[in-house]
């Protein structure tokens, strides 16, 4: 079968429709809002002078050439160099400021390593001395406790002899108390002894009286 | 990459978009005007004629224009964005003037031995809406690139200006 050069046009139409149909709800709306917009800006092109057109036409063709023959790219503009010339000396400026903050900050650091070695030695001293006190003070404190417990064992001591004599004290005043239990026994015959002695007396009496009136 | 090339690229490029926008529409339309098929002619309406030549007259010379600041530009320069970008809507503006100025719903009488027997219209809006889609996502495209050109203008200008000594570069 021959394939004429009309059937290559046909082949090639169908496939352009083929890819303008599949595109056509994609793009459609986008050449829709585009439309829209266009219809509303071409309102304010003037519609019957062409002088404005040519007038505007040369004026940007005058100004590119302008502006492209001046800076064409190839070469650093002109404004820019001096651009690089201001944050050159910037950079020049802020180097030489870091140069001098860092020699103040080595200044300021070695005072400060200086003053911190002082300060060290000074703590170290004092520590030294505080080391001496607290072992005078610990000597101290043994010896105080060594008292204490000396002073402890003397109390005891004292309070069990304290003991031993109360023990003996209240033996004694419990033998003390027997003798003057038996003592009130004994006063109390002697007592009786004396009343009856009376009795006697009086009637001794009574008869030396009648004896006597006899 | 200097004054000269720039200058004549721009040249080059505004010749050929007058040549395709004002140029060839001016003469297809001209010769549609009076076109004569098979014995029978085919007369564009003189009102229409002169509309559709007007708009691609006005267009083409702003088109052409924007072509030459923009060709004659820097690669990756924001002026060379901004004039592309330009010249892409002008485009857009160009072909929708077709439309507007009734090209995309040209009526043709049949005249046969001055007698008008008929009227041929063709409508091509649908065409030129899909085409006018396609343009929108171009530019979209273009006005990524001004973005691209003015966010690392830096970078660009650095790659630009740098020397180059067979094939090396020299700081």
């Amino acid at each position: 079968m021959i394939i004429l050069a009309v059937d290559y046009i046909q082949i090639i139409a169908d496939i352009v429709a083929a890819v303008l149909n599949f595109l056509y709800p994609i793009v459609s709306p986008m050449g829709l809002w585009m439309i829209n917009w266009m219809d509303y800006v071409l309102q304010f092109f003037p519609q019957d002078d062409l002088t404005i057109y040519i007038i505007i036409a040369i004026v940007v063709v005058i100004i590119g050439a302008i502006a492209n023959i001046a800076w064409p790219g190839n070469k650093r503009p002109g404004i820019l160099k001096k651009v690089d010339e201001v944050e050159e000396k910037i950079e020049r400026k802020l180097e030489e400021l870091d140069e001098k903050v860092e020699a103040k900050v080595k200044i300021v650091e070695d005072k400060v390593e200086e003053k911190i070695a002082e300060i060290e030695t000074k703590v170290k001293k004092k520590a030294k001395k505080a080391k001496k006190k607290a072992k005078d003070l610990e000597e101290k404190a043994d010896e105080l406790e060594e008292r204490v417990e000396e002073i402890d064992a003397k109390i005891k001591k004292k309070k069990k002899q304290k003991k031993v004599k109360t023990e003996k004290l209240e033996e004694k005043a419990e033998g003390l108390e027997e003798d003057a239990e038996e003592l009130e026994e004994d006063a109390g015959e002697l007592e009786e002894e004396t009343d009856a002695l009376e009795e006697e007396l009086e009637e001794l009496e009574e008869i030396s009286k009648m004896l006597k009136k006899n | 990459m200097g004054r000269f090339y720039n200058t004549t690229k721009g040249v080059i490029f505004m010749s050929i978009y007058i040549v395709t926008t004002m140029v060839i529409p001016y003469f297809t339309f001209t010769f549609i005007k009076n076109m004569e098929l098979l014995g029978v002619a085919i007369v564009l309406e003189q009102a229409n004629y002169e509309r559709i030549i007007y708009w691609v007259s006005t267009f083409g010379l702003l088109i052409s224009s924007c072509a030459f600041f923009n060709y004659s530009s820097p690669k990756q320069s924001i002026r060379k964005g901004t004039f592309a970008l330009i010249q892409l809507i002008l485009n857009c503006l160009y072909i929708w003037s077709y439309k507007f100025s009734g090209a995309t719903e040209v009526r043709f009488e049949i005249v046969l031995e001055l007698v008008s027997i008929g009227a041929i219209t063709v409508n091509v809006q649908n065409m030129v809406m899909l085409y006018m889609g396609t343009y929108f996502l171009t530019i979209l495209l273009k006005g990524y690139d001004f973005l691209d050109f003015i966010i690392n203008r830096k970078a660009i200008r650095e790659k630009r200006y740098k020397t180059t000594i067979g094939g090396k570069e020299v700081s």
